[in-house]
């Protein structure tokens, strides 16, 4: 702290002068909105974002501000590691212990019978919806405390001899107004022809549990721009890395509203499976890598405002990362590297540290799971 | 006040004198969470009275009842509310600034917060009048970034 001894007589109130460094302490507990509006201040408060001593008091009081969904402390959150073993073989995996050195296998249901499972999301309250993720076709949610499991119904997608059915997840939530788990998918016919791909019969519809069936409507929401790619649930919204006339957006959809909003990509020309997405102290955050050697992760301020991205680090290229298997916890989050093993980075201190696992490449998944002994069929009306 | 007779740190009071002259007394364990007092003493012994030139007798009883709940571990989130409550923006600021050259840094950051929290909201004539910092935009480019930034002005007050 400085001291301020360039005032010398009283301090009488607002016509005296404050320095940055005791300025910055009260500016970097302000919200993205504010701190963009009061760069109108001065030409030096327009650069704030810029100044690495202002970034880093910003991002120290993020962590600390920052509420978790799950207390540090709790003992019943884990990380699941979801694991490719060999082409008829996905295992779940839990990790405890201080660096995630313990493995203990979870069994899946035996009633589940898909050979390319995937996660979609995260677990929602102990509940997990996974996925055959060669065709979309197959789901269902699976909460492995209580053993249940709900395989999901067909949708309105018809399936006829002169197009295929394309059928593409994108979102799993918990609508906290009325205590359901919703999910969200895009159905398109596309009919292959010799000069094009003719798509058509565009649709997307919700799965609502406590009806046990799907709705239709016609929005015009970009759809995903990798179908491996990563999508989050915060706050009663899903969100997806979406492109649409080759311009990137992040799509939130609000599972209670069932209504959208797009925000513009910060940075142009992103290609297939450039742009992971996590949650980080309570913001939506994008971990973008350019030529698969460094990365940044940047928050997302405001909704709909594409100047509101604000990037928190640069991670460094010789780190040896080759892909984020994107989860945050306790400000870590974990990547696949280069060799195959799975590292995390402590956002707060820098370091990145290897778990003893080997992540299969493409397909490695791990999310936040808290154990939840409340049976979710209970909410089926 | 009579200064304890025992030896011990503890219970020993501190005289401080503020820069309009007025004499205050802390205890000894609060004078150590604010390190320039701190360092006042180690330099110049703890039985003369340590004269703060910058802080006055308006804020310093504040401060000091701040840091008397603080050895007791009785600083609450009701305690931090309540301490603030009937202060204007100003007098926050002029507290702020005493925690500042006092290095009492568990009330810096709390009253920072507290600062923050109220200039949330507020527009951007009013930081700039509060932090004394002057406009050096030309209008042109002044209403070209408000209008860049137009998202962050939705639903502010905008004073003049």
């Amino acid at each position: 702290m400085a001291s301020t001894s360039r005032n010398e007589k009283k301090v009488s109130g607002a016509n005296n002068y404050i320095p940055e460094s005791i300025v910055f302490p009260i500016l970097s507990k302000l919200p993205v909105k504010s701190l963009k509006r009061f760069s109108c201040v001065s030409k030096s408060w327009t650069h704030l974002f810029e100044n690495p001593v202002f970034i880093n008091m910003f991002r120290k009081n993020l962590v600390s501000n920052s509420h978790s969904l799950y207390n540090d402390d709790d003992d019943d959150v884990y990380f699941v590691l979801h694991q490719y073993v060999n082409s008829f073989r996905w295992d779940f995996y839990v990790l405890c212990g201080d660096k995630f050195e313990h493995k203990l296998k979870m069994d899946l249901p035996s009633s589940f019978h898909i050979r390319v499972i995937r996660i979609l999301g995260s677990a929602m309250n102990g509940v997990f919806c996974i996925y055959d993720c060669d065709n979309h076709t197959m789901a269902a949610l699976w909460n492995p405390a209580t053993e249940e499991v709900k395989v999901i119904p067909p949708g309105s997608a018809e399936f006829q001899g002169h197009f295929t059915t394309e059928i593409v997840l994108h979102g799993f939530g918990y609508d906290h107004v009325t205590d359901d788990y919703k999910l969200i998918q895009h159905v398109s016919y596309i009919t292959f022809t010799e000069s094009s791909d003719d798509i058509h019969g565009l649709f997307w519809e919700i799965y609502s549990l406590k009806s046990n069936s799907w709705k239709k409507f016609n929005f015009d929401i970009p759809v995903r721009d990798w179908i491996t790619g990563s999508d989050v649930y915060l706050n009663g919204e899903c969100h997806w890395w979406g492109k649409v006339n080759n311009e990137s957006y992040l799509v939130s959809f609000n599972l209670c509203k069932e209504a959208f909003l797009i925000t513009p990509s910060p940075i142009e020309n992103v290609q297939d499976g450039d742009v992971d997405l996590v949650v980080l102290y309570g913001h939506v955050a994008m971990i973008s890598n350019r030529n698969k050697t460094s990365f940044q992760i940047s928050i997302l301020g405001e909704f709909g405002v594409k100047e509101s991205w604000i990037k928190l680090f640069d991670v460094e290229p010789l780190s040896g990362i080759e892909q984020p298997i994107g989860t945050v916890m306790k400000g870590k989050i974990f990547f696949r590297k280069k060799d195959g093993e799975l590292a995390y980075i402590d956002l707060i201190t820098g370091l990145i540290q290897e778990i003893g696992i080997e992540g299969g490449k493409s397909w490695c998944q791990m999310v936040i799971y808290k154990k939840n002994l409340r049976r979710f069929r209970a909410i089926n009306m | 006040m009579a200064q304890e007779a025992s030896s011990s740190t503890s219970s020993k009071t501190i005289s401080l004198k503020t820069g309009d002259g007025e004499i205050f007394e802390i205890e000894a364990s609060a004078a150590k969470q604010m390190k320039t007092v701190q360092r006042l003493i180690d330099d110049l012994g703890d039985d003369i009275t340590i004269p703060l030139h910058n802080v006055f007798s308006k804020e310093l009883p504040k401060i000091i009842e701040y840091y008397k709940k603080d050895i007791t571990g009785e600083i609450t989130k009701d305690f931090e509310a309540e301490f603030v409550k009937d202060l204007n923006d100003d007098e926050v600021k002029v507290l702020f600034l005493a925690a500042n050259y006092l290095d009492a840094n568990k009330l810096f950051e709390f009253l920072s917060q507290n600062i923050a929290d109220r200039l949330e909201s507020k527009s951007v004539e009013y930081v700039r009048k509060y932090f004394g910092v002057e406009n050096d935009f030309t209008p042109e480019e002044e209403s070209k970034l408000r209008e860049e930034r137009a998202w962050s002005f939705r639903g502010i007050k905008e004073d003049e």
